[in-house]
């Protein structure tokens, strides 16, 4: 199927950021048809047509996600969620730092919709740089009159502000969110009530990711049908996928949903490095059950096919492994890294990966026994579903899925002390 | 009360940016991350004088700054190097060899990780993904970003680093 | 109200739709375990133990955060129940040490109790537990990281009770850590919930540590005799010794504040004076209680009418006051228990219950450190506050709810009455303009201009200002709540306890009028303003019996020294800050031959062929009249104006025989303004000399921002440091300083 170039059109053109080159090919001209010439349910209305689901990972459908808002004369604030920060995950860089009025405008349209006249863009600590592209961008088009109080002259006020994180995962989850965009610790809160009820400082808000926002100029411009005719039956649209790992061509695609797996790992990205073979592929981010390389015989990137296949679709970060690759130490790091990003706030999740990391310690030592393996996937009992957000379920991912698809490896490191493959 | 801020705390740039940052948002607070990052760029940590004075800006007990801040990996809360070398390890890096350049830098530094170097010039920190999965192995020094990391490459960037 | 139905393991229960399942389940006599879980702190849903199967929901639901719903069928009995708990319990143990041997909690933990009651009886953890030192939080707190299960309790309650202070949590994951902020000493006034609520050992009381197990110790319900609020405390005892407060029910609010918690180890202080002593000579002897009985009925049978007074400690209970009321009027003595030297009775209004305050909109607080003098009623002026109250703190000390409040002024002790007086009045004094921000002075005339406001009177407030408050307040229909000192204040002067004062009673003794004097529960050279005067009239009395637990120095002008009870060996009732009565009781067995005021004054009584009488039950509290008392506002004039107030630490009844909790204010300051330092040539932590015509201390310096300039607060409350050498009458004074 190839790539397909909708969100990814502008970035590679020069100036991609600047203002003026943005609006050479169209840009703004969307939310001037959105403010002028749509009213907000009729947005809603396309974008539920377009079935767009939330590109952050969850996949949430976007229109559905927006008729939550209620319609009181409350403030409501719109979120976009740029804490990119799940492992394997790069596709929104691109679009912060090449298209950023891309990203502004999906905001401010998506913003009329739902009836904010505020919204903030929570990027993360780390992303700097895309922090300054954006908010010199958010400048251009105050003084150009496109955003800011009476957006292009059509009476619609909308201020955007660019907040950093400050390094920390779970921030990435929209309640915790919330509480850092509020000046807090960035803990996760208990829903009920859910943001689109009660959001920033309590009022209705609507958090969406950076490509989900981006996406939104393209289906006022064309329609949610036209959106909807891309991608498969069930998982409409394209998909920004970011390849890492033992591929020739790491970076990032923009797909069809529904485009095979080996497609992109073989074609696209060029294949695997060194003329190896692939040993195992995680599809969505590191929180995703990583799958052997024939289990990715015939699946299509698109939700359903990656859920049948016993993994999900997540962020789109595919990463590649080939046959050198030890996973007995991607699991452990993987599991560091949950232990290290979890808030803190809730047992199981705390103590369950703290315990898996000091388990999997040993294990790498060569100092692992047999009933650590049980007590590892009993976590998928102990943890699973019983954690105040989905942080601790993330962590199980690659852990229950690499010692289920990969138990051998873990038992001849435990059995022999050493790693099989000389890691 | 009336509140008496020392402004001469920070310099007059840093003093105007937090101005702008705590009338940007609906409720000041939401400002506070982005204070701490504004008095760290200039201060190059947040020590206990700066946590105190941010907690005085806000209105807040210095405990609940400084569980602010130490909740956040970004903020320094000790004193660190001129150079604040953070590799990333996470999994795509690591599988591309990370752990061979936080050794690299290692030995070259003589430190070890989460060490400074005695003139005070470097500290290397291995950091979570940074999101250069694509270009690893990669890091940041201060704010830059490095990418499809070599030993060599490393020496060359670290050399130039006066 | 609507209710909805809710099965819970096959038992169906109404409650209200707002309710949650652990209340619904605690409705149906379910037991669900919970760690972080709190009655009165908003539910967090962190710990994870109450987690329930409820039918439809794919997920386990936590009980303490899961709303019911009409017809939910929900589940604890299951096996994905158990394994979750046992999941939980399991994590929870993993790092915690196993040291319940030496852990004080042990006997009313909730982890051990839960392990007990649904965990496994071994452990798969076979790697090392991450242990953390024990650190000491100054004389009253010990935390123990490494027991801590971070429920975030003492996090919750320091922030959404008490209004945020230096505990909080740090850093996170599993390396989150609890702590103090920039202190090692953590006292401020409230510690005493964080020990309370913490679920585990991991905060633990220093005057508790290593003493006794708490299945040792028997407890009786009584009421705290610290401040006329009232606080229900279950007072442990082991042995006839005190060991442990408990605040275990919500009364009147569920917190309890540290004079409460920790000043009452003074009941079991090796210095109390168990037996009668008589004077022989400079030096006293023991007597017994027949021939001290004997003997002081003989010497007061030779006085006149008028020539006995007697003066009591506001902190007596009714019984205590009857008997002291029939036997006053038997000998036609003077009698008052005022020792503080007010000159102001208490005022009986219409506030009736904490939930007033808890409930008003506007809350005005004027001439006094609520938190020091009614720590309990400060947290409920924050819970006012959080609700949407509008809170206004003016005063010339204030060290708790001013930096906690909407609007906060410092103001010169020299003005604070005519401040006052002016606010009531509703003009606002350039003084305190000046001490306010813009959007403060807004708040303020809204707070003003509003029918619903209750106005707090501090019990610095005068007499004037009391009466004008009464007025203003009725004529407005503000609420007036007016604070007294002592546990029992309303109670004595509902009991007629009052003639014209006690410094009218000193007076008479230095005039030749009094001759014999009666002092039962107070060292007045702590209470009174006046320390010349007190030594002028002790030393001129021809004959003094004083009462106490200890030979202070009162005590030490004493022709003979009667043992009294305290609180926890004594029954009997007082009249609350809300005048309702509240009933103590008797935990312990009188030590020695101590016993209380009124067996002795019947004892005394009986050999002087009168009757004393300690019937309470006719007191009718609905019937008491509001005496306004006159007077002028008060002012102060000098280069600097003190005002005398002991520290929270200092507070306490017997606070300087209570050592943790007396330890806690160490040393006596002095606060000063930045500019009157700057002028002195001080800084934090330097020493300056306090001093007027009748006195000189020194003091240990110690800055407040916005602190007016001239304006000083000087502590009192301290062993051999009698500042009160310094005052007239008042509890401000002018004085003069200078760098030591």
């Amino acid at each position: 199927m190839g790539e397909y170039k909708l969100l990814l059109a502008n970035v590679e053109k020069p100036d991609s950021e600047k203002l003026e080159v943005y609006r050479a090919s169209g840009g703004y001209e969307r939310l001037r048809k959105a403010l002028f010439e749509m009213k907000p349910e009729e947005i809603v209305e396309e974008v539920k047509k377009s079935g767009l689901r939330g590109r952050g990972g969850a996949g949430f459908p976007t229109g559905v996600k927006w008729g939550f808002v209620p319609k009181t004369d409350e403030p409501k604030y719109l979120v976009c969620n740029a804490d990119e920060g799940e492992p394997g995950t790069f596709k929104d860089r691109v679009i912060i730092e090449k298209d950023p009025h891309l990203l502004l405008e999906g905001i401010a349209i998506s913003a009329y919709a739902i009836g904010a006249h505020e919204a903030f863009i929570y990027i993360r600590g780390e992303y700097e740089y895309g922090a300054q592209v954006l908010e010199r961008a958010i400048k251009e088009a105050e003084e150009a009159g496109i955003l800011g109080p009476n957006a292009l002259g059509s009476g619609y006020d909308i201020k955007i502000t660019v907040h950093r994180g400050a390094g920390a995962y779970v921030c990435g989850e929209e309640t915790a969110l919330l509480n850092s965009l509020e000046g807090r610790r960035g803990h996760p809160r208990i829903r009920p009530p859910f943001p689109a009820s009660k959001g920033l400082y309590q009022h209705p808000t609507v958090i969406n990711n950076v490509e989900t926002l981006a996406t939104v100029p393209f289906i006022v411009e064309r329609g949610g049908d036209w959106y909807a005719s891309l991608g498969t039956e069930k998982s409409k649209g394209t998909k920004l996928f970011s390849i890492s790992g033992h591929v020739n061509r790491p970076g990032v695609y923009e797909l069809e949903l529904g485009t095979p797996f080996k497609e992109l790992i073989y074609d696209i990205a060029g294949g695997i490095r060194d003329g190896r073979k692939l040993k195992a592929v995680i599809p969505g981010g590191s929180s995703t059950p990583m799958l052997k390389a024939e289990e990715i015989e015939g699946v299509l990137l698109d939700y359903e096919s990656l859920q049948a296949a016993g993994s999900m679709l997540g962020s789109g970060a595919v990463i590649v492994m080939d046959e050198t690759t030890c996973i007995v130490k991607a699991v452990y790091r993987m599991a560091k890294f949950y232990a290290h990003e979890s808030c803190g706030q809730c047992t199981p999740c705390r103590e369950g990966t703290r315990w898996m990391v000091q388990i999997l310690t040993r294990i790498v030592n060569g100092q692992g026994r047999m009933e650590d393996l049980d007590i590892l996937l009993d976590m998928k009992d102990i943890m699973g579903g019983n954690c105040l957000c989905p942080l601790g379920d993330a962590a199980l991912g690659p852990l229950i899925s690499g010692i289920t698809k990969f138990r051998d490896e873990f038992e001849a490191h435990i059995m022999t002390g050493r790693c099989p493959l000389g890691g | 009360m009336k509140a008496v801020v020392d402004r001469s705390f920070v310099s007059e740039a840093t003093w105007q940016k937090i101005e702008y940052l705590m009338d940007r948002y609906p409720d000041a607070r939401s400002a506070l991350l982005q204070v701490l990052h504004a008095v760290q760029d200039e201060k190059g940590y947040l020590d206990m004088e700066a946590i105190k004075w941010i907690a005085k800006l806000f209105d807040l007990p210095p405990a609940e700054v400084y569980s602010v801040a130490s909740f956040y990996t970004m903020y320094n809360l000790k004193r660190v190097g001129k150079y604040l070398i953070q590799v990333c390890t996470n999994i795509s890096c690591m599988i591309n060899g990370a752990e061979d350049i936080v050794k690299h830098i290692e030995r070259k530094l003589g430190i070890k990780v989460g060490e400074t170097t005695p003139d005070g010039k470097f500290t290397l920190i291995t950091v979570e993904c940074l999101g250069s999965c694509g270009k690893a192995p990669a890091m940041m020094i201060n704010k830059d970003y490095y990418e499809n990391l070599t030993p060599e490459k490393v020496d060359s960037i670290l050399d130039s680093l006066k | 109200m609507s209710t909805v139905k809710v099965t819970i393991d096959g038992i169906t229960v109404e409650v209200s739709p707002d309710a949650t399942i652990l209340q619904a389940a605690a409705k149906a006599g379910v037991d669900i375990p919970y760690f972080c879980y709190h009655p009165f702190l908003k539910p967090a849903g962190l710990c994870r133990m109450c987690l329930v199967e409820v039918e439809g929901m794919p997920k386990l639901a936590p009980a303490c955060v899961t709303q019911v719903r009409d017809g939910m069928v929900v589940k604890t009995n299951t096996e994905r129940v158990k394994k979750a708990r046992e999941g939980i319990i399991e994590f929870q143990l993993l790092h915690h040490p196993l040291d319940c041997p030496i852990c004080d909690q042990a006997g009313e933990c909730y982890l051990q109790d839960i392990t007990f009651r649904y965990g496994k009886a071994t452990s798969r953890f076979a790697d090392e537990k991450e242990l953390y030192p024990t650190k000491f939080y100054g004389p009253l707190i010990v935390h123990e990281q490494s027991r801590c299960i971070l429920c975030k309790r003492c996090v919750r309650f320091s922030t959404e009770v008490a209004g945020g202070t230096e505990w909080n949590v740090y850093w996170r994951a599993a390396h989150s850590i609890i702590g103090a902020y920039d202190t090692d000493t953590v006292a401020n006034y409230f510690t005493a919930n964080l020990v309370e609520i913490c679920p585990v050992g991991a905060i633990t009381s220093r005057l508790y540590r290593y003493k006794t197990r708490i299945w040792k110790l028997d407890f009786t319900r009584s009421v705290c005799d610290h401040c006329e609020i009232g606080c229900s405390l279950d007072l442990g005892v082991r042995e006839n010794q005190l060991f442990k407060i408990k605040h275990n029910i919500m009364d009147p609010t569920p917190w309890l504040c540290d004079k409460g918690y920790y000043a009452f180890d003074y009941v079991n202080h090796a210095e109390r004076i168990l037996f009668p002593l008589k004077r022989n000579e400079k030096k006293m002897v023991s007597v017994s209680s027949e021939d001290v009985s004997d003997q002081i009925a003989k010497a007061l049978e030779g006085y006149k009418e008028g020539e006995v007074a007697l003066i009591v400690s506001p902190h007596i209970v009714l019984e205590d006051a009857a008997a002291v009321k029939s036997f006053a009027d038997a000998l036609k003595a003077k009698v008052d228990y005022r020792v503080y030297g007010e000159d102001y009775l208490p005022l009986k209004t219409g506030v009736s219950d904490i939930s007033d305050v808890e409930g008003s909109k506007n809350i005005l607080i004027l001439c006094g450190d609520v938190a020091v003098s009614h720590p309990v009623l400060a947290l409920s002026v924050l819970k006012a506050k959080f609700s949407g109250a509008n809170v206004a703190v003016i005063s010339a000390n204030d060290t708790y709810l001013g930096e906690r409040s909407n609007v906060f002024a410092l103001v010169p002790a020299s003005k604070e009455e005519a401040i006052a007086k002016d606010l009531l009045e509703g003009r606002l004094n350039d003084a305190l303009k000046q001490a306010l921000s813009e959007s403060e002075l807004e708040t303020l005339r809204s707070m003003l201009q509003s029918e619903d406001l209750m106005v707090i009177l501090g019990v610095r407030a005068s007499s004037a200002l009391r009466s004008l408050a009464y007025k203003i307040s009725s004529d407005k229909g503000w609420k007036l709540l007016a604070l007294d000192r002592g546990s029992n204040p309303k109670g004595l002067f509902a009991m007629g306890l009052y003639s014209d004062g006690v410094g009218g009673i000193l007076k008479g003794v230095v005039d030749g009028k009094v001759k014999a004097l009666l002092v039962f529960g107070v060292d007045l050279f702590e209470t009174y303003p006046d320390a010349a005067l007190v030594k002028e009239a002790l030393s001129s009395v021809e004959f003094l019996v004083v009462g106490d637990l200890f030979f202070h120095e009162t005590a030490a002008y004493a022709d003979y020294f009667l043992p009294l009870v305290s609180f926890a060996e004594d029954s009997g009732t007082v009249v609350n800050l809300f005048w309702s009565k509240r009933r103590r009781r008797r935990a312990m067995e009188p030590k020695g031959e101590s016993t209380s005021l009124r067996k002795w004054l019947a004892s005394i009584a009986d050999r002087l062929g009168v009757n004393v009488t300690t019937e309470v039950e006719g007191l009718d509290l609905s019937s008491v009249e509001v005496k306004l008392t006159e007077g002028k506002v008060e002012q102060v004039d000098g280069k600097f104006v003190a005002v005398v107030e002991p520290p929270f630490y200092r507070s306490a009844k017997y606070a300087g025989w209570c050592s943790n909790f007396s330890e806690a204010s160490a040393e006596p300051k002095v606060v000063l303004s930045i500019e009157d330092a700057k002028a002195l040539g001080v800084k934090e932590g330097d020493k300056v000399v306090v001093e007027n015509s009748r006195g000189r201390f020194e003091f240990r310096v110690k800055l407040r921002e916005g602190q007016p300039a001239s304006s000083v607060v000087l502590d009192c409350g301290y062993d051999r440091f009698p500042v009160n050498l310094l005052l007239t009458g008042s509890w401000k004074v002018a004085v003069d300083l200078k760098k030591a």
